[in-house]
């Protein structure tokens, strides 16, 4: 009768240990996968190109741009911006644009320049082949787009 | 019962062996996929890279295509005939002789690092099929031969279509 009390508590020791295992297995799995799934995803390049493509398609449609539609009021209308965490110059021939916070094209430089700084901006340089309007003649937009974002991407 | 108690402790320590072994396993896994695998963020910069080219290219030459170009001009005096690139390009594809001002003005327009190419629907319709891994599965998606951004002028029948081809020269 003793002997088999000590066998049934030898018993229930065991199976503690082997859920305790189990337990240590499950949660190395777990923590393994969710270290590596749970990284920040940065999309702000991303971002930065859909807003490129949004703002030539509002200012020139089909390709053909009128000259006169440079103007911030109209950037703004193209679609909605965070002043505080973008920053974007357009130029084309003598007409500049710019909206946002222009430190951030300094980071961008930095960034170029392979200065370490630790938390840059996302930067996209664009280039485009566009007509003018009234004479059809080319011209050629130029975009720089920078985003901050730090917080939610990185 | 000694031998019983032995068997215990020796099976406790298996255990405890499968499980350090299962922990490292994981960890080697860990290690190797962190660096075989360069993670999603420099996928989603090659990609976005990649679209914004695409992005500059396909809008600059449909820009392009519209634009009016002077062809046929014999002397000052003469004003020539005004056309559209697109409409050169069809002259183009069936007289050669307008070629060098077409090359002229993609040259013009996109710089020396840029090659036009017009090309057939035969040309641009080899497909191959390329295999894309998604996830746990493989898809095998066609695709045509030709990189770079693709224009095409539509035609009746399809012997007569012309594919412009801007492509980046490497």
């Amino acid at each position: 009768m003793r002997n088999n009390k000590k066998g049934q508590l030898g018993h229930g020791i065991t199976w503690l240990w082997k859920f305790l295992l189990l337990v240590i297995v499950l949660g190395g799995v777990v923590a393994v996968v969710v270290s590596h799934y749970s990284k920040q995803l940065d999309v702000r390049d991303a971002e930065a190109y859909i807003l490129s493509e949004k703002i030539v398609k509002c200012l020139a449609p089909n390709g053909i741009i009128s000259e006169t539609i440079l103007k911030n009021e109209t950037l703004k209308n193209c679609l909605p911006i965070d002043e505080n965490e973008l920053y974007i110059n357009i130029t084309m021939d003598q007409n500049n644009l710019e909206i946002g916070k222009p430190f951030l094209a300094t980071l961008c430089k930095a960034k170029e320049q392979k200065v370490a700084i630790k938390f840059y901006p996302a930067c996209l340089e664009s280039k485009y082949h566009l007509l003018k309007q009234t004479t059809l003649e080319s011209s050629t937009l130029e975009m720089l787009i920078a985003i901050r974002k730090i917080e939610k991407n990185l | 019962m000694r031998n019983n108690k032995k068997g215990q402790l020796g099976e406790s320590i298996q255990d405890l062996v499968c499980a350090i072994i299962i922990i490292l396993l994981l960890v080697i896994f860990f290690i190797a996929s962190n660096t075989l695998w360069h993670g999603s963020n420099v996928e989603i910069k090659k990609l976005s890279t990649k679209q914004a080219i695409t992005n500059q290219e396909h809008i600059s030459l449909q820009s392009w295509l519209q634009k009016p170009v002077t062809i046929n001009k014999d002397g000052e005096n003469d004003k020539g005939d005004t056309i559209k690139i697109s409409e050169l390009i069809i002259l183009a594809h069936s007289n050669p002789s307008y070629m060098p001002i077409l090359n002229e003005e993609a040259k013009k327009a996109f710089g020396e690092d840029y090659e036009l190419k017009l090309l057939s629907a035969n040309e641009i319709l080899q497909k191959r099929i390329m295999p894309v891994f998604a996830g746990p599965s493989i898809l095998f998606i066609p695709y045509v031969k030709e990189a770079g951004t693709l224009f095409y002028l539509p035609s009746r029948s399809k012997e007569k279509i012309i594919f412009v081809n801007l492509i980046k020269k490497k």
